[in-house]
């Protein structure tokens, strides 16, 4: 690690250390922790201070003890949705998946969707099953190059999980239901 | 001029409490199911450490300070995505002590015409008291917060309106939806319960604006 | 009797049955001739967005927080009972009835499991948590229906005015009771720590109906069966069998039946037709237009129609309108090769079969 880098006294992951364009100084200062500059393509507008708003200000000069990030931000795409579903899964079958939707957009009634496997990506494939609950975009892709694309995006949820704590909770209150239906 | 004319949304959550940036790693949501092993491999890190982590992962960029977690997005179709992540990493960590919430929406619109843009400066902020003390005043900045909620929870909702910075000539609308904790009340709970109503209604507050301005 | 006209209400002593069915989820509707109403299921009129039978009794000027006396909850699936909570909320008189297969803890917990933190639109069960918040506000207990119980006796008040009136559950029975708790302890799902995290989903219904209440009424002479999603299951102890084993219904025959099961071959009993019901019977069944097996088919439908000249649909083949979809949406839609298909269809219709 270079001298010229004043880390804070902990222990940096190795993640970190390989990258080489991240310069970081982290300040004991915890004003600094509220000033939170540029970070790329998601770097907030507003120059007010706002607790739970997001807060930009800009550097006074280098030596601010402030966290810099990376100086080459990377472009990233935005994605405008027209149209948005809300929906699970009732069948799979060999091509194609069928699926229950309830527009999140306009007030329509629920449809029913037959939607070809190869728009559900790889990473979420695996969560494809019966009861599998999903969210489905229709809208305009703005890619980093300008180019502007419409655009089907379908993303499985992966929460809630099942907990054991969420389950013991649910027992809880069965029982106090169970309670009331016997009671003289 | 109406909502479907945006040209980018932001959305975010930020969170006020008292957290251990060291442990929120790509690779330690990939392992409790919260984001694929994909997404946490392709992840883009800028820092993990005791005072700052900061990273993305697929369109969600997360950053935590000690007093501080905020995860954005400008993917509208990412935006139930980043609400699970939050409630499913705080679900997990639930000792953790969170004060305040953020539930926030950002929205960037390009205007016609300058004229128009002026217009929009003009109705929010009357240039006749400044005639005198400033030449050719322009209006930058325009908040204001609705103090007392209606729900009922204790917080605030802040607007706020500036010309945008990303499309000229154009105008930039935030709205920070902000909820305290209170008692028993914990803003995971909050979060859950409130996550689409506080999209609707800034959803709503950007459309009435954009109806009376343009 | 009245016709298909929404807009009159029975006068006294006029005994009325309605059915709503909108090709999923089916409601009836009862009034005893003298006031007094029931309410079988729910479902949502697609127009109003309101419970179907609370939009049908306030178009005709009922009161219905005094004057609905029972509410029967045969299912337990949200797809069955839309709207129900809100029925369970606003009627404040009424008593409310559930399958006695739903009398246990495994069945809460597994409602309570899958309605906690799911910012879901519809999870399976949210209508059914909701009946139950309302229970606990209102810290009223339901009652339970089983094979060979009476639900509702009540003699005439007067001699010109009013019939009497009894209701008997024929269903579940002891047998049906305890299949349908076993499956629904399969619908948890218990975390195990060997296997990946699996997210919650959507709690699907059953596959087999057993949980359902078969209803006999009897009103000033007039018999009404009314088969809910009854099956055949191939034994004596559960389905239709252990219907016509019985007890109860050995009085007379009905001559209103509200087929089972959307006309079903499953839902058939040779021995239903003969044994339980008039020659000729007012048939009315409710059609099921969702996934790939739409009920009746076309032999179910010529089956019935040769057993009763008197067969009818509630359904309306013209599917509600959807809103707001532009052409970017359509092209998009039909680029990735994905069908999209409404499945709302009109609550206030009705087509004679035959």
């Amino acid at each position: 690690m270079s001298s010229s880098l004043p880390l804070y006294n902990s222990k940096m992951s190795t993640q970190v250390l390989d990258k080489q364009e991240c310069l970081v100084q982290i300040s004991d200062d915890n004003d600094a922790e509220e000033e939170i500059m540029e970070s790329g393509p998601f770097e907030p507008q507003g120059n007010v201070r706002i607790a739970t708003g997001l807060v930009k200000k800009s550097p006074k000069d280098d030596n601010a003890t402030v966290i810099r990030f990376p100086k080459v931000p990377k472009s990233r795409s935005n994605f405008i949705s027209l149209q948005s579903w809300e929906g699970f899964v009732v069948e799979k079958k060999d091509k194609t998946f069928v699926a229950r939707v309830s527009d999140l957009t306009h007030d329509n009634p629920e449809e029913e969707a037959e939607i070809p496997l190869k728009e559900v990506s790889e990473g979420d494939m695996g969560l494809l099953e019966q009861g599998a609950v999903f969210y489905w975009h229709i809208g305009y892709l703005h890619e980093a190059s300008g180019q502007i694309k419409r655009h089907s995006s379908i993303i499985f949820r992966r929460f809630p999980m099942w907990r054991k704590e969420d389950i013991e909770k649910a027992r809880l209150e069965a029982q106090k239901m169970m309670e009331l239906f016997v009671r003289e | 001029m109406d909502i479907s004319q945006r040209k980018l949304q932001e959305h975010s959550i930020v969170l006020i409490g008292d957290f251990n940036p060291a442990i929120f790693q790509p690779l330690w949501l990939a392992s409790v199911e919260l984001i694929s092993k994909s997404d946490a491999e392709a992840a883009e890190i800028d820092i993990i450490s005791k005072k700052a982590a900061i990273f993305t992962v697929g369109e969600i960029r997360i950053e935590v300070l000690q007093t501080r977690f905020q995860a954005q997005t400008i993917r509208e179709d990412h935006f139930e995505t980043l609400r699970d992540l939050v409630v499913g990493i705080f679900g997990l960590l639930n000792f953790t002590p969170i004060t305040q919430i953020g539930i926030n929406i950002a929205m960037h619109f390009l205007l016609d015409s300058e004229d128009k843009w002026h217009e929009v400066g003009h109705t929010l902020a009357p240039k006749k008291i400044w005639e005198g003390v400033l030449n050719n005043p322009g209006m930058t900045d325009l908040s204001m917060i609705e103090d007392k909620r209606r729900d009922g929870y204790k917080g605030r909702i802040m607007v706020m309106v500036q010309p945008s910075v990303r499309y000229n000539p154009g105008l930039y609308f935030f709205i920070n939806d902000h909820f305290e904790a209170e008692g028993n009340r914990d803003i995971i709970t909050i979060l859950e319960k409130n996550w689409k109503i506080s999209i609707d209604r800034s959803r709503e507050i950007i459309s009435k604006l954009l109806t009376g301005l343009l | 009797m009245s016709g298909n006209n929404i807009n009159i209400a029975p006068q006294q002593n006029e005994i009325e049955v309605s059915v709503f069915g909108p090709g999923y989820g089916e409601c009836i509707l009862i009034h005893d001739g003298d006031g007094e109403w029931f309410i079988i299921d729910s479902c949502i009129d697609s127009k109003s967005k309101e419970p179907a039978p609370l939009r049908y009794l306030h178009l005709i000027g009922v009161d219905y927080t005094k004057c609905v006396k029972q509410i029967i909850v045969s299912h337990w699936h949200d797809d069955h009972i839309r709207g129900l909570g809100n029925i369970v909320e606003r009627c404040k008189s009424a008593e409310l009835i559930f399958s006695n297969a739903l009398q246990s803890k495994e069945f809460l917990t597994l409602v309570y499991a899958y309605t906690s933190n799911t910012m879901m639109k519809s999870t399976g069960v949210g209508e059914f948590k909701k009946i139950l918040e309302v229970l606990k506000d209102y810290g009223k207990k339901p009652k339970w229906a089983l094979a060979d119980r009476t639900l509702w006796r009540k003699k005439k008040g007067s001699p010109n005015k009013g019939y009497d009136c009894s209701i008997y559950s024929l269903s579940p029975s002891d047998s049906a009771i305890l299949s349908t708790q076993i499956e629904l302890a399969k619908l948890m799902c218990e975390p195990d720590i060997t296997k990946p995290k699996k997210p919650k989903g959507r709690v699907l219904a059953l596959t087999h109906n057993r949980a359902s209440i078969v209803l006999w009424i009897e009103i000033g002479g007039i018999c009404l069966l009314l088969g809910s999603d009854m099956e055949n299951y191939g034994n004596d102890d559960d389905g239709w069998s252990s219907v016509l084993n019985s007890t109860l219904y050995h009085q007379g025959k009905a001559s209103v039946f509200k087929i089972s099961h959307h006309g079903s071959v499953n839902g058939h009993h040779e021995d239903v037709w003969k044994k339980m019901l008039d020659s000729n019977p007012i048939a009315i069944l409710t059609p099921y237009n969702r996934g790939q097996q739409k009920l009746p088919t076309q032999d179910d439908v010529q089956r019935i129609c040769a057993l009763t000249k008197s067969a009818y649909s509630t359904f309306d083949f013209r599917a509600e309108k959807i809103k707001g979809r532009g052409i970017a949406i359509k092209k998009t839609i039909k680029e990735i090769n994905a069908h999209l298909k409404s499945l709302n269809n009109s609550t206030f219709a009705v087509e004679k079969y035959g």
